[in-house]
């Protein structure tokens, strides 16, 4: 540890000093000079913090604990903070604590983003009678002094031979490709075609990879498919490293927005991000990148225009015009990854404001659109997409509600994200609350799932009545440091000595979260004029959807109980809807389609939704039925932690 | 009398249905609508209190609007005919770029159930909009809400609006919504903030009824 002269010494010279920042427990070393918050010594560690308010001293979640060393004192938005804690003596905001010296920190679990459960699970059959990529088996014969003609010359006769297509077009990036294998004397190739043109070239007896991309706003999910059999190769997923300049795609559009090469910092780190997820799924299944001849990508509208740095000063601002909405097909290239030469990216078309492309991938994959059944889809998410389809109609409602992060487990006291030590699930026992939290640890703080769940247990106990209010007179309940509380777990039983609670205020959160989604869906419902009786198939789909109990989620009035519904958790839609549109042209036509008959609701011209909101912010007395049909089909097998962040 | 001391309970228990009916039937019974409105507006006070207290929290906020809302629709024609008086005229409205409402309803229905008349323009409204209200309206307050931090750009148009109008001496402009705070009000050129609804009232009862208080 550094004494005080050394302490003043770097203050007065704090560009010049070097500091040595190391992360416990993950025991991570980063030099930054003095000066540096930790935020920003953490990104540049490759270790990301949460920071839900955007960095910005507000929201408390990248608290951490200094174990060693000297920092800055505090500033007046850091200190407001700290003071409306308790909080143990050591404990900083990463986003403003600035380091004086060499400085040792702890990383509470709470405040960090990785090893969480992502979910990368879908089950859809991949059809593969329509491909967009080709391959052909081809055999060169040997240049001689009779016959010189170019390599191209070579592989285009083979073409022609094989497929009767005379009109072959050759990048100069894949005459390269080309020219190194036959350099190395390797006559017979795979070659890679879509429509005219070759895309890329592979060993003898090589199948097309393709990869899909569902880029999320908190997690980025990869699947790496087969294009020849259709067959899912490999699934990875990763937190969108973006999270550290905003958690809600608000931030970070007005962070993209604000200042000159802060749009092209988010579209390197999604497009890094989407490269390193191609080198490990291709690890996963012991191939190679260059196989890779096609890739498609989805995510909603703000996140396709911060990974292809489309303007956005247009789209954060209301009434939030997009850029570009069709479908688009761009080099792979342009992406960073190490693909075949002239793979494209597909990017499929979106709705309308931020219902983007993964919602239409959700459609896709579901066959929302060709059902026979009047279906409610939703997403839920930062955002939640929700889509209405009564097939009597042409058209299909679809809206966007600000659900917030709070299924995320953002923007609650004790909420976390899916990872070690989160309670997942709250049930009663004998009269008692009892959870299980993601590894069996000791619980830290509880995720999206739990707090569903503990929220529609509180109730049923009587523990908060209709309208959210904690009753005072029950157990748990006391006074705390921000109002009133219920104690959950006891800092004697959690994993970080602190105890873990529920605040008056972060029910009202909850409450506004599940009630814009039941609004949202009721709104659709009567615009559609479509009856709750009439609704014949719900599908939940997004990692927080599969992991939520649905009878949960009714029993807090999140979701409307439709009597004759079967509900279903389907997983990452939107990731299984990128498949479909790697493998199948038909897929495309229908994305474009679906786009096309689409209608994007914007809940505020309609003056009953305010009405119906505040309505829904209740807690229903009614409970669900026991016998509701609900159905998982999100494949859990499928599950992948993501072991390459510490 | 009984039913409007009801009438007031039942909207401050945020019992939607049964403060409707009492309103209606008070109406038939020929109780006058200014007494009805007097009565919601005590009961909207109260709601006001115990949000204070931590006793009411913001999703009742928005459940005493909506009830609130509807009464202020049944009632509205009837005040219109008897030419009620009111506390004094304010334009509201979310600013442009931005289109959160449910901060500036919970404001805009705390300001009615103080008596005053408040002409909300809604979201996403433009400076220029801003300024032809309070032109027409003679109204002396402007309200702006935001929740984005990008609407301080706006506010900050809609002031320099007012005064290239020469309005800003005689409105006085208050602003709020999630992140505003002294010093947003002091970058956007506003005479004042409010942090909730409460705070809201309290500043146009200032500004609009210096005499009583």
């Amino acid at each position: 540890m550094m004494g005080r002269e050394d302490v003043a010494d770097e203050v007065a010279q704090p560009d010049t000093a070097d500091c040595q920042v190391t992360f416990q427990p993950l025991g991570k070393r980063v030099t930054v000079s003095a000066g540096t918050t930790l935020l920003e010594a953490g990104r540049r560690a490759g270790i990301l913090l949460s920071a839900a308010c955007g960095g910005v001293g507000v929201c408390g979640r990248c608290r951490i604990s200094v174990v060693s060393g000297d920092m800055f004192p505090p500033d007046k938005e850091e200190m407001d903070f700290l003071r409306s804690g308790p909080y143990a003596s050591g404990t900083r905001l990463a986003c403003e604590a600035r380091v004086a010296s060499s400085v040792a920190v702890d990383v509470t679990p709470g405040a960090f983003t990785a090893g969480q459960q992502l979910q990368t699970a879908t089950e859809v059959a991949l059809p593969t009678s329509d491909p967009i990529i080709e391959s052909h088996q081809i055999d060169l014969s040997p240049p001689s002094l009779d016959d010189a003609s170019s390599d191209y010359r070579r592989v285009a006769g083979g073409l022609v031979a094989s497929t009767g297509w005379v009109d072959w077009t050759m990048t100069p990036a894949v005459a390269a490709q080309l020219s190194d294998f036959v350099r190395q004397d390797q006559l017979s190739l795979t070659t890679y075609t879509r429509g005219g043109q070759i895309v890329g070239f592979a060993n003898p007896g090589r199948s097309p990879l393709g990869l899909a991309v569902d880029l999320g706003c908190t997690k980025i999910a990869a699947y790496l498919v087969d294009l020849g059999s259709g067959i899912r190769l490999a699934a990875r997923g990763m937190p969108n490293p973006q999270i550290t300049y905003g958690e809600d795609l608000m931030t970070r559009l007005v962070y993209a927005d604000s200042a000159d090469g802060r749009a092209t910092a988010l579209a390197d780190l999604a497009r890094n991000s989407i490269a390193q997820l191609a080198s490990l799924v291709c690890e996963d299944a012991k191939t190679c990148e260059r196989e890779i001849a096609d890739v498609c990508v989805v995510g909603n509208t703000a996140m396709m225009h911060l990974l292809l740095k489309l303007p956005v000063s247009r789209l954060l601002r209301a009434p939030f015009v997009a850029s570009i909405d069709r479908d688009l097909d761009l080099p792979a290239g342009d992406l960073g990854g190490r693909f075949a030469p002239a793979a494209n990216v597909h990017i499929l078309p979106s709705i309308g404001g931020f219902v983007g492309a993964d919602h239409v991938a959700m459609i896709l994959a579901r066959g929302i659109d060709e059902s026979a059944e009047v279906t409610v889809g939703l997403d839920i998410g930062t955002n939640t997409e929700i889509v209405v389809r009564d097939p009597r109609s042409p058209k299909f409602l679809t809206t966007s509600v600000p659900s917030g992060p709070v299924f995320e487990g953002a923007h609650v006291s004790d909420g976390m994200r899916a990872a070690s030590g989160a309670i997942e699930k709250f049930y009663s026992a004998t009269g008692e609350l009892q959870y299980t939290t993601i590894d069996s640890a000791r619980p830290v703080g509880m995720c999206g799932s739990g707090i569903v769940d503990l929220i529609a247990e509180l109730h049923r106990s009587g523990t908060i009545d209709d309208r959210g209010h904690l009753v005072k007179s029950r157990s748990g309940v006391r006074s705390g440091a921000s109002g009133m509380e219920f104690l959950v777990v006891n800092a004697v039983r959690t994993g970080n000595g602190r105890d873990i609670v529920i605040t008056q205020r972060d029910i009202t959160q909850v409450q506004l979260a599940k009630a814009a989604i039941f609004a949202g869906i009721d709104t659709l419902l009567q615009l559609a004029e479509v009856s709750y009786s009439a609704v014949e198939r719900v599908e939940v789909a997004g990692a927080f959807g599969s992991y939520l109990d649905l009878r949960s989620a009714i029993a807090i009035g999140m979701l409307p109980r439709f009597p004759n519904a079967e509900y279903r958790q389907v997983g990452n839609a939107a990731g299984g809807g990128a498949q479909l549109a790697l493998v199948s042209r038909a897929a495309r036509a229908r994305a474009r389609e679906i786009a096309g008959k689409a209608e994007r609701i914007e809940l505020k011209r309609y003056p009953t939704f305010d009405r119906t909101m505040a309505r829904a912010t209740r807690i229903p007395k009614a409970e669900p039925p026991s016998n509701m049909v609900t159905r998982s089909e999100s494949a859990r097998l499928g599950v992948c932690r993501d072991d390459n962040h510490p | 009398m009984k039913v409007l001391e009801e009438i007031k309970n039942a909207l401050t228990d945020l019992n939607e249905d049964l403060a409707l009916q009492l309103v209606k039937d008070a109406l038939a019974a020929g109780v006058p609508a200014f007494e009805v409105l007097r009565a919601c507006q005590d009961g909207m006070t109260e709601v006001g209190r115990r949000f204070e207290c931590q006793d009411y929290f913001v999703s009742d906020l928005m459940m005493s609007g909506e009830i609130f809302k509807q009464i202020g629709a049944i009632l509205e024609p009837e005040l219109k005919a008897g030419g009620a008086q009111t506390a004094g005229k304010i334009v509201f409205g979310t600013v442009k770029g931005d289109i959160h409402d449910i901060g500036k309803d919970i404001v805009v229905n705390m300001l009615k159930s103080a008596n005053f008349e408040v002409l909300d323009l809604g979201v996403d409204v433009p400076p220029e909009k801003f300024v032809s209200a309070l032109k027409e309206s003679g109204a002396t307050v402007l309200g702006m809400s935001g929740l984005l931090t990008l609407a301080f750009d706006s506010m900050k148009a809609t002031v320099q609006a007012l005064e290239a109008a020469g309005l800003r001496s005689t409105v006085r402009v208050m602003v709020g919504g999630g992140p505003t705070d002294q010093n947003v009000c002091r970058v956007v050129g506003a005479d004042d903030w409010g942090a909730d609804a409460q705070q809201a009232v309290r500043l146009a009862k200032g500004w609009l009824e210096p005499a009583r208080s």
